[in-house]
């Protein structure tokens, strides 16, 4: 494989929805994601000599595409650039007692973003890419008992976060 | 459960079900693979260029260290007693 970039655009086409849809969770921006989503790649391109062929091809990409992940989210909190904060208050206008799959994910997404990017990276995790905690330890390398400790903390701060933000009054109606 | 926790899991379920958007970077991503290998190889001379230059450095050091021992301190010589030999 080595040089050869022909079969790395082959395996790339092969995995490329895989992550772009990991990298959707990280970001909704569409530029931002192409961005990211390339990251990945060029990382995975020059990191492929520590690539043991252990494990599948795809939890080694979803490693470094976590890694990629975290690291944007941990640069744009330090840069202070926030994302702004949707308004939950417009799920109640629509009355239909049913929300659509894009707005599900932009209400979880704008919750998750006012936590720290560790509670977030967990719960991205555990929510949207229901991974267990032996699969967040692995992508993060994490101990198994550091990630269990880190969950039980992050959903304990959503809780508060949902409770502060009424969640159970706005969406009570969800069945 | 609890019942925020059930609600925030209820809106995951739904949020998985999302249809993503689709785009193809894989011609972006291979320009800048080339171009990141071409910068690599531009660079090989310069760090051999770099390795022998900390090399030349560090002999240099090494005999200077020993030349060092050797100096005598200028100052020290003003107050030095003269010692004059008497020539006759």
């Amino acid at each position: 494989m080595d040089g050869d970039n022909d079969a790395y655009r082959r395996l790339m086409q092969r995995y490329e929805p895989q992550i772009v849809r990991l990298m959707w969770r990280f970001t909704r921006d569409r530029t931002e994601a192409e961005q990211l989503v390339q990251d990945v790649f060029v990382e995975a391109f020059f990191s492929l000599k520590s690539y043991k062929g252990q494990g599948p091809f795809l939890h080694w990409l979803n490693k470094i595409a976590t890694r990629v992940g975290y690291r944007f989210w941990k640069q744009r909190d330090k840069a202070g650039l926030f994302v702004p904060i949707d308004d939950f208050d417009a799920v109640d206008e629509s009355k239909t007692n049913e929300i659509d799959s894009a707005h599900a994910a932009e209400v979880l997404h704008s919750l998750f973003n006012r936590l720290q990017a560790t509670d977030r990276l967990i719960l991205t995790l555990m929510y949207f890419e229901e991974c267990s905690i032996e699969d967040i330890a692995q992508r993060t390398g994490w101990t198994k008992a550091g990630t269990k400790m880190r969950a039980m903390r992050a959903r304990g701060k959503l809780k508060k976060l949902a409770e502060k933000e009424k969640f159970s009054e706005k969406f009570e109606w969800i069945k | 459960m609890d019942k925020i926790i059930k609600i925030i899991e209820k809106l995951a379920k739904t949020a998985r079900n999302e249809v993503l958007p689709q785009f193809d970077v894989s011609d972006e991503i291979m320009s800048r693979i080339s171009l990141l290998q071409r910068e690599k190889v531009g660079l090989l001379p310069l760090e051999v260029f770099a390795g022998l230059t900390a090399l030349a450095a560090s002999i240099v050091t090494f005999f200077s260290i020993q030349a060092w021992q050797y100096i005598v301190n200028p100052l020290f010589q003003l107050f030095a007693p003269y010692q004059g030999v008497a020539l006759w």
